[in-house]
């Protein structure tokens, strides 16, 4: 198992220079290549504290003698350029991330960064803007696009340097549902067609349920992890830390509640409503 | 007094090359002390005709009527004061609007405006403080040192502690953790059950169903529909066609096929007892 | 919403806009050595035909210079009724304590109003019809000998791309957190210097805060998109000479010879 994860995080804390607390306090996980994983947690939680450890934006403590590798490589100072071509983030704030004048400036900017020739780019950098569905904006400015389409021209930036990982680091909570849609089924298509992996930090638990695995941290630390459904069917637990609740788990709740019996097994919305139709059609 | 709009129109940059219509020809009437909500997707008009409520951009044409104010294109910038005392509007991501060196000090500011006198003031900052669910100790901190969730609050706070008759929200929620999100929520119902008119303007379609009793539908600009939540969802090809959402009770109730709704349930609540129904035959 | 014009860039079409913003900086800058070239009628009259076929050739609504010029009408006035009424010389048809007007006097203000206009007319030529960021392209080319004296041409054209494309952003940053402060009863309109003031607090303290962390995402971001200075960066935004920038240039090289030959030696 251990020997196709693409990352591994072994014994990292990290604390902020300001502050007598970790923000990450000794955590150990392996992400799967080719997995699509949720972090979720509440604010303050380091869930995006992790994503910076992984690409070397942060430095983990010493102590515990640390050990992050990325595809096979460990990080440390030499690798930590080669460890970002194989991360690509898209952050939050859909504003604050986008460097260049234009669209197509914008997604040659990881191109220009990595030193390559002008007769590649004008190759890289339309095939990336049409993967995102951004042709017609090629030229256009960002003050004249949405946030869901600045969101998609970040995803075409992290295309154009062809990572092995895309993290979306709550990359859809300033969008409206609509853009949150098209930015999550864009990179569900980019996840098959290029053979990514993705993590994706979120409050929001639909997009937490489009993953195979889900993190759930407190307070720096790992609480829980493990497969969509035996996460979220931890409801005591995920009310305790303040988290959202999948709605077919709500509903499972109340009925439970109410003395109608469903079973433990029932563990998805597809399985509740097969088994309520069920039991209605036995009436 | 209820709020009345009377063929208001808004053109933005008027005879330059950037011309574009924010409102189109938008008539309503909004019943006092009721809990509205206004959806459409963004550039739909929705903020555009938020702030108009009070008169932070005047109608290009048409009349405004609200809290005793009658705002014409020829309405200045004089003495609006009054009216916005009355009508206040809490913007996205309010928390960019903090600036004080106390949190306690930020929230005492709109009342300070509207002439409270400095004991006032503050008595309501303390009050409003812990209605917003927040610790008395934090009014003597920074807002900047405060979380996200934490100055979203103070942000609320600072514009409910000078009462505003009409509340309006844009979307006051978003981003907040679901605990925040309900006690948020739960607030500003609470405000308009105590008499006070509370507009929303959001995405999401489960504050519709459960709080508001009237819903205008923006597109494009214009007013396409006003009516309750049960009406605006009952149709679900009407809301496919204006790529709208539905709550997500009313979605799962579709999915039951052998079961029989009378009424598409709208709440978590009535989804759960109208299953049960079904099942007790 | 407000998508305000940065600079004066006015969208258009026509030969102007086709060119090479380096061409166009260049020009502007040697019209303006050109202007000082004339020193009589016919040289002048030249120097104004020059500038009117540019304003001209935009195609653009004569507006739009007139708006360039406007704000400076007080200035070339008042400076053209310097020279009309202290320059000494020529026939004197009036005199009074230390104002005179002479002949010399009234060709020194046409000449001077003539100067003034025309250089603002093909500064706005050049100034409507390239986005502002070409101009920084063109500016960042022609500091490019500098880099041979150690001076971070690169990074200096890096920032003034980044700061050109947050112009927009802070603008309705700003205009947001006023609206918000203005629902909160603050007012930015009436009182006197010290109230209006202190009534910016409220504007400054959040625009500057929001900015640092702008800034600060900013920079994670670029860091993670593998930006480390100027070493082994290439471009992808690259400008090219076209015939109509050598058409330009022999507009040029023609109003240059003309001046030459219609100047009084």
């Amino acid at each position: 198992m251990t020997t196709d994860s693409i990352i591994k995080i072994k014994n990292v804390s990290f604390t902020y220079p300001e502050s007598a607390t970790p923000a990450i306090d000794n955590i150990s996980l392996n992400i799967k290549r080719g997995s699509w994983t949720s972090i979720i947690g509440h604010n303050g939680s380091g869930k995006s504290t992790i994503i910076r450890l992984i690409n070397g934006l942060l430095v983990p403590d010493e102590k515990g003698k640390p050990e992050i590798e990325v595809d096979g490589l460990k990080l440390n100072d030499d690798t930590v350029w080669e460890v970002r071509n194989k991360v690509g983030i898209v952050f939050q704030n859909p504003d604050n991330q986008f460097v260049g004048a234009t669209v197509a400036d914008d997604v040659a900017f990881g191109l220009e960064n990595r030193g390559v020739s002008h007769s590649e780019m004008v190759k890289i950098v339309p095939e990336a803007i049409k993967a995102v569905g951004m042709s017609e904006y090629t030229n256009a400015e960002p003050a004249n696009l949405s946030g869901g389409q600045k969101q998609r021209v970040a995803i075409a930036g992290i295309l154009a340097i062809k990572p092995k990982i895309i993290v979306l680091d709550e990359a859809t909570s300033m969008l409206d549902p609509e853009g949150r849609d098209q930015i999550l089924s864009i990179v569900q298509a980019m996840k098959s067609k290029y053979d990514l992996t993705v993590i994706s930090i979120t409050h929001d638990i639909d997009e937490a349920n489009m993953a195979d695995q889900v993190l759930v941290m407190n307070d720096g630390k790992l609480i829980t992890e493990g497969s969509t459904k035996d996460v979220f069917s931890q409801v005591d637990l995920l009310k305790n830390l303040g988290l959202d609740v999948t709605f077919y788990e709500q509903v499972k709740a109340k009925l439970l509640a109410d003395s109608v019996a469903i079973p433990a097994s029932v563990d998805s919305e597809k399985e509740l409503i097969n088994y309520l139709c069920q039991l209605n059609s036995k009436m | 007094m209820s709020i009345k709009f009377e063929d208001v129109s808004y053109i933005y940059s008027p005879d330059t090359p950037l011309e574009k219509k924010g409102l189109d020809n938008v008539s309503f009437e909004l019943q006092e002390g009721s809990f509205n909500a206004i959806i459409g997707h963004t550039g739909s008009g929705k903020s555009t005709l938020m702030q108009h409520f009070n008169a932070l951009i005047r109608p290009t044409s048409g009349k405004i009527e609200i809290a005793g104010t009658t705002i014409t294109p020829e309405t200045t910038n004089k003495n609006l004061k009054e009216l916005r005392r009355h009508v206040s509007l809490v913007f996205q991501f309010p928390e960019a609007q903090l600036f004080e060196n106390t949190v306690i000090d930020d929230i005492a500011f709109g009342p300070k405006n509207f002439g409270y006198d400095n004991e006032k003031a503050f008595a309501s900052a303390r009050f409003w403080l812990k209605k917003v669910g927040l610790p008395e100790e934090i009014g003597k901190r920074s807002p900047f040192e405060l979380s996200g969730g934490q100055m979203r609050r103070v942000a609320i706070a600072g514009v409910m502690a000078y009462e505003p008759e009409i509340l309006c929200l844009d979307e006051p929620a978003a981003g907040l953790d679901p605990e925040a999100r309900e006690q948020m929520m739960a607030l500003f119902s609470e405000y308009q059950k105590e008499g006070h008119t509370v507009i929303l303007v959001t995405h999401n379609m489960d504050d519709v169903a459960n709080y508001a009793e009237n819903v205008l539908v923006m597109e494009h600009g214009k007013m396409i529909k006003q009516a309750t939540p049960r009406e605006i969802f009952k149709d679900r090809n009407w809301l496919q066609e204006h790529h709208l959402e539905e709550p997500k009770p009313s979605l799962f109730a579709t999915k039951l096929q052998n079961y029989h709704f009378a009424k598409l349930p709208l709440t978590i609540a009535d989804l759960v007892k109208d299953i049960e129904t079904n099942l007790k035959g | 919403m407000s998508k305000i014009l940065i600079g004066r860039y006015v969208a258009g079409d026509s030969i102007i806009y086709r060119m090479d913003p380096r061409g166009k900086l260049l020009a502007t800058i040697i019209f303006i050595l050109f202007v000082f070239l004339a020193n009589n009628p016919v040289s002048y009259l030249i120097v104004t035909i020059f500038s009117i076929a540019a304003v001209a050739a935009t195609k653009l609504k004569p507006k739009v210079f007139w708006d360039g010029v406007k704000p400076l009408i007080w200035l070339i006035l008042f400076t053209s009724f310097l020279q009309l009424f202290f320059s000494v010389g020529g026939t004197v048809y009036w005199q009074w304590t230390i104002f005179a007007l002479s002949s010399y006097g009234i060709t020194n203000a046409i000449y001077i109003f003539i100067r003034f206009t025309v250089i603002i007319l093909i500064s706005t030529v050049m100034t409507v019809t390239t986005k502002p960021l070409e101009i920084a392209d063109a500016i960042e080319w022609l500091l490019k000998p500098l880099k041979i004296i150690h001076v971070p041409v690169d990074k200096i054209a890096l920032i003034m791309s980044i700061a050109l494309r947050f112009v927009p952003t802070l603008f309705d940053e700003t205009l947001k957190i006023m609206n918000a402060q203005r629902s909160r009863g603050a007012d930015f309109n009436n009182g006197g210097l010290v109230t209006r003031a202190k009534a910016i607090t409220p504007l400054l303290v959040p625009l500057f805060i929001n900015s640092l962390e702008t800034a600060i995402d900013l920079s994670t971001a670029m860091e993670s998109r593998g930006y480390r200075g100027d070493q082994g960066r290439t471009k992808f935004r690259i400008l090219k000479w076209s015939n109509v920038d050598l058409i330009n240039l022999c507009y040029f090289i023609l109003l240059l010879g003309l001046l030459l030959i219609f100047r009084t030696h």
